[in-house]
């Protein structure tokens, strides 16, 4: 009987991991272009879709928003995964963050534009910061499993947006509210600027700040990282607040520049989740992400098309999930060595 | 007696570990039925190496096993468990959240050992009341005292069958009382049929219960002894080698040992181990400028923890650790932040990140000292990189580049890299912890002769190694730990012998 | 609305989450997590409702349910077991690829009447969910020596190892239970709680509740029951909620927020006593 076997690998002969996540990548395009058979749009037309999003640069500019939203969640995540702090509460901090945005812009400071977007911004970065951090405080003091606690305040939180969609602010007996005042609207352009801007800087702060040391640090070696005077403890919170905060700012970018209003789903707005998929699938790197949110938020661009074949839109998300899992699986390949025996 | 029966058979036993480190030499032993065996060594002189390989845990590179005088291949320890033989390993390895019973039920089902739990507990209580041990079976391993669970992985052995018991320091985590009725019990369990291999340090142990002695050293076995020609000084001589302890050795100093300012002073302190048990009891220790103090003793006698303790990643319960003579109380992560330099035993994961370059591990190491390559809270990757370069060629760090993982460097080069990055922080103390293990002879030497050069120039440096001869050939003084406390202080030139026998009391 | 009718109207909810939680308890005691749950569910639901309308039979929809389940657990097992995957990771993207695809699966079933489950045979499966299995799990878990080799792996993966436990194993065998319960589970929501009407969307949120009924529950099947039921007495009494002030959106949040406090008090529980949680999911 043949057996399959992996082997484990010395760590110097290892596979190229870069080599080894195109090839996942590719893999994974095929195979989710393979499930489209499951859908209406059979293989062919999620093919096309797909074929067509890529060449098209008009799509580009389509997917702005979502590359904003998804990229601002996932580059704070891949730092938190760094140092080994598995929090899935992006989508909450985005939640809260749209919230926080659409109460200053519309109830709180009407009428004081660009200025109210600086204000509103911070506000809600801050906001988002605080529920990030509060997982982080559990963590750290009561060694609360961050990965499950992040989760249920990401359900709280949409809970919280659904309460006021329907009740408070909604308009017109439906549930969502009204739309934001003209003056605060911003493009979907500049806004994806603003994320591209903190995505370096996050990287500049990875890359050249003592945090990102000690983020790896603990991340890979954490007894090392202790003995050699890293507080991780105070790693931890700093992280858990800085993701926090651009996930918040991921929010406010994508009510500004996208949705323009609060509205209710069953599902949630969902781009904190993908942004897991983003930092996942940029191997925890935050210049990465910016590739990762791209062909991700242009997947979601497919949506418009294959909704008109009658495909749900949770079908998108299960391609972008495929190929993430197709990546990191053949990453994780790499160091194993087949053996059939 | 009339006959001597062989219980175990180990015949021209080898075994190398990876990085070419020869654990066992040709060993051939046996074990007689209804015998102690006692088994005698330094650290690292492959006696637990051996019983590995007779339990079936490890897998011998040559040479082969004879049960009551059938050939056996062991493919794991459920094979050996079959054969009557049963490990006791140094560290109870019980589920804590289960019972005593459950880990039995559990062992021998793996086993292939149909038991019920109610089978268990009566065979629990016959074998309790048999030999003496009393253990409740239905008590959670997580409330038993480290005495307790030692003696549940003997009834545990028992239940199954057992009939070799090999038992890997057994009295390491207990105390006197607890010890000696521990002996006790081996004396019952071998009049009652049972066969017992016993590795122990404590010279005194062996002698009392065992009915030969078998000493290793080096991986070899060097003498197998009848109970009546064995003695203390003898045991002693051949454990540690007749010619090292034959005279006081290390020449006086030369310059070396000047008594300058106290950099460490250690005040009463207690520490616990993981087991949520002291040991370290009450620890004093003096350490000036320009001296190397040696800790020695052997492994599991309360130096992990004290060490752990100093570099402030385990916490005191007790007492205090002042450094520089101040009144600055080191407190956690105290190490980082200061002008110490440690240098841990395991060499990845402790002193080192895997999979980040050289440069990283530069910064990394170098985080909390005032000379690390940071301006506020900025790194600077060049300063990073011309402190490695600076490193690698002052050490002669064999390595592709600076940008490769520390896995890409040897054992070796590994050490002289963190050696080097330590000694970068233009340390005033030195905290170390077995800085040689596993390294090749010309690279101990290096790290020795860095050593050596640091205390020259006004470095104090506290030093534990499992590895008497390089205390011998580095300290100033030498401190016995036992038990959690010190017990011996030696200065220059060494009492090998008093070191050796307290090291074995 | 006396308690007997709010524990009856309890019920239907309870057996879903039980169910799926149950499968979950054996993964956590082999030491896993599967963050994927709320995928598995909602694919089994959506193969389950296609089989089940296309073949006519509730049998071939359990068939094509568990066909479902098992092969998402078989990806989580190969990444994660075989390939030392991060377990969160390839949970969650087990949520999307389920949900995703579970609605495409779906979808054709639109609209289109199921055969429905009766009530005698929803009956059996509520006794199993909430009285049988729970015993019969308690028992296996906590009585019997296959217990005591699943929840081996689960406290304290080295010791195990070293008495011989074979970990991936007992987590292979501990996601195959998992995937039929989870494929029972959606079956029963789909053609009874549902009353065989596929919708999109449905069963969002049970999965991840179910994770958290594990918590609150403490590993144990009885627990895991009993706070199904009560999270299902907590739905029914939604419709009253408004009356006493109490959006129904608020009320949604409630769950996880007891979850929330369910998992602060266990881990501090931990903290004073050192009385570990009985999973290796608790890592500190």
């Amino acid at each position: 009987m043949a057996a399959i076997k992996l082997v484990e690998r010395a760590p110097m002969e290892r596979g190229n991991p870069l080599l080894y996540g195109a090839a996942g990548l590719v893999a994974g395009i095929v195979i989710a272009v393979a499930i489209g058979a499951l859908t209406p749009a059979g293989i062919s037309g999620t093919l096309h879709a797909f074929v067509k999003v890529f060449s098209s640069p008009s799509f580009l500019a389509l997917s702005l928003p979502y590359f904003t939203a998804i990229s601002l969640s996932g580059v704070g995540l891949a730092l938190a995964y760094r140092a080994s702090f598995i929090t899935i509460g992006a989508e909450g901090q985005l939640i809260l963050g749209m919230i926080t945005g659409f109460w200053l812009l519309y109830y709180m400071l009407p009428g004081l534009g660009r200025i109210s977007l600086l204000v509103g911004s911070a506000i809600s970065v801050l906001v988002g910061s605080v529920y990030g951090l509060l997982v982080g405080l559990l963590r750290v003091y009561l060694g609360v499993n961050e990965t499950l606690v992040s989760l249920m305040l990401n359900y709280i939180a949409l809970s919280v947006l659904n309460y006021l969609v329907s009740g408070p602010w909604s308009v017109g007996g439906f549930t969502k509210t009204d739309v934001l005042p003209a003056g605060v609207v911003v493009s979907s352009l500049t806004a994806s600027l603003v994320a591209l801007i903190v995505l370096v800087a996050l990287e500049v702060l990875y890359r050249y700040t003592r945090l990102g040391v000690a983020i790896d640090s603990i991340g890979l070696a954490r007894k090392m990282a202790m003995t050699y005077g890293i507080n991780y403890a105070r790693v931890i919170l700093k992280v858990s607040f800085l993701s926090g905060g651009v996930a918040g700012l991921a929010g406010f970018l994508y009510l500004v520049s996208g949705a323009q209003r609060l509205y209710s789903t069953s599902y949630g707005p969902g781009y904190g989740y993908i942004g897991i998929l983003a930092a996942w699938l940029a191997g925890l790197r935050p210049l990465g992400v910016i590739a990762s949110s791209m062909l991700l938020g242009l997947l979601y661009v497919m949506n418009t098309s294959l909704q008109l074949s009658g495909v749900l839109p949770s079908f998108v998300q299960a391609m972008q999930a495929v190929i993430v899992l197709s990546v990191t699986a053949f990453v994780a390949l790499s160091r194993y060595r087949i053996v059939v025996s | 007696m009339s006959t001597i029966v062989e219980a175990v058979r180990a015949e021209g036993i080898w075994k190398t570990y990876p990085g070419g480190i020869v654990a066992n030499r040709d060993v051939s032993i046996s074990v007689r039925q209804g015998e102690i065996l006692a088994l005698l060594g330094e650290n690292g002189a492959g006696k637990t190496t051996l019983v590995n390989i007779i339990a079936g845990i490890l897998a011998p590179d040559k040479g082969s096993l004879y049960v009551y005088g059938r050939k056996v291949r062991f493919h794991g320890p459920s094979d050996a468990l079959r054969y009557g033989i049963s490990l006791v390993p140094q560290n109870p390895r019980l589920i804590e959240s289960f019972t005593v019973a459950e880990n039995i039920v559990l062992a021998a089902r793996l086993a292939g050992i149909k038991l019920t739990l109610g089978q268990v507990r009566d065979a629990a209580r016959s074998v309790g009341e048999e030999y003496g041990i009393a253990v409740d079976p239905d008590a959670y391993v997580w409330s038993l005292s480290m005495g307790e669970r030692q003696r549940a992985e003997i009834v545990k052995a028992l239940v199954l069958g057992a009939k070799i018991l090999l038992l890997d320091e057994p009295t390491t985590h207990l105390s006197p009382l607890e010890s000696s009725k521990l002996l006790e019990l081996t004396r019952t369990l071998s009049s009652q049929g049972k066969s017992i291999v016993f590795i122990t340090h404590r010279i005194n142990e062996a002698l009392e219960v065992a009915d030969r002695i078998a000493v290793m050293r080096s991986g070899r076995l060097v003498a197998l002894l009848a109970r009546g020609e064995a003695d203390r000084e003898k045991v002693l001589e051949l454990m540690f080698g007749a010619e090292r302890l034959a005279e006081p050795a290390g020449p006086r100093g030369a310059g070396r040992g000047s008594v300058g300012r106290v950099v460490l002073e250690v005040r009463g302190l207690w520490v616990k181990n993981d087991y949520g048990a002291y040991s370290v009891r009450g620890v004093d220790l003096t350490l000036h400028e320009g001296e190397i103090l040696g800790v020695a003793g052997i492994a599991g006698n309360g130096q992990r923890e004290l060490f752990e303790a100093l570099i402030g990643i385990r916490e005191i319960e007790k007492g205090k650790i002042v450094v520089g003579g101040s009144s600055a109380v080191v407190g956690k992560h105290a190490a980082g932040t200061s002008d110490i330099a440690v240098i841990p035993e395991d060499r990845i994961g402790w002193a080192l990140v895997p999979g980040k370059s050289l440069v990283f591990n530069t910064a990394a190491g170098m985080y909390g000292s005032p000379l690390g390559p940071y301006r506020g809270i900025r790194v600077l990757w060049e300063k990073a990189r011309s402190l490695t370069a600076r490193i690698v060629k002052e050490m002669n760090v064999i390595t592709p580049g600076l940008d490769v993982p520390p896995e890409a460097l040897s054992g070796g080069n590994m050490q002289r890299y963190i050696v080097g990055r330590e000694l970068a922080k233009k340390p005033r103390l030195i905290l170390s912890m077995n800085p040689t293990g596993g390294l090749d002879v010309a690279a101990a030497r290096f790290v020795h002769q860095l050593l050596l050069d640091a205390a020259s120039q006004g470095v104090g440096i506290l030093l534990f190694s499992e590895d008497l001869d390089e205390l011998i050939e580095l300290a100033d003084r030498i401190l016995v730990m036992n038990r959690g406390t010190i017990v011996y202080e030696s200065l220059r030139p060494f009492d090998v012998r008093e070191i050796a026998r307290r090291m074995t009391v | 609305m006396d308690l007997a009718a709010l524990v009856h109207q309890a019920i239907p909810l309870a057996t879903i989450i039980s169910l799926t939680a149950l499968g979950e308890v054996y993964l956590e005691r082999a030491g896993r997590v599967n963050l994927g749950l709320e995928g598995i569910l909602y694919i089994g639901y959506s193969a389950s409702a296609l089989a089940s309308v296309y073949a006519g039979s509730l049998l071939v929809g359990l068939a094509s349910s568990l066909v479902a389940t098992l092969s998402m657990s078989l990806i989580f097992f190969l990444l994660v077991e075989i390939l030392r995957v991060d377990q969160a990771i390839v949970g969650l993207a087990l949520v999307f690829t389920g949900i995703g695809l579970g609605d495409a699966l779906g979808v054709s079933s639109k609209g289109l009447a199921g055969p429905m489950l009766s009530h005698s045979s929803a009956l059996l499966l509520e006794i199993l969910a909430l009285l049988a299995l729970p015993v019969a799990s308690y028992i296996l878990l906590q009585r019997t020596w296959l217990g005591l080799v699943v929840r081996s792996a689960g406290e304290d993966e080295e010791s195990a190892r070293y008495m011989g436990v074979p970990l991936a194993k007992v987590r292979l065998l501990a996601l195959i239970v998992e995937s039929i319960l989870v494929s029972l589970a959606s079956l029963y929501f789909y053609a009874y709680y549902s009353s065989g009407a596929w919708r999109a969307g449905r069963p969002l949120g049970l999965g991840w509740l179910s994770l958290g009924m594990v918590i609150l529950g403490y590993w144990n099947p009885i627990g895991v029951a009993i706070s199904s039921l009560l999270l299902g007495v907590l739905y029914s009494l939604r419709p009253l909620m408004p009356a006493i002030g109490i959006p129904n959106q608020v009320a949604d949040a409630v769950p996880y927020a007891v979850v929330v406090v369910a998992l602060v008090i266990a881990s501090w529980i931990y903290r004073r006593t050192g009385y570990r949680p009985p999973a290796l999911v608790w890592k500190v």
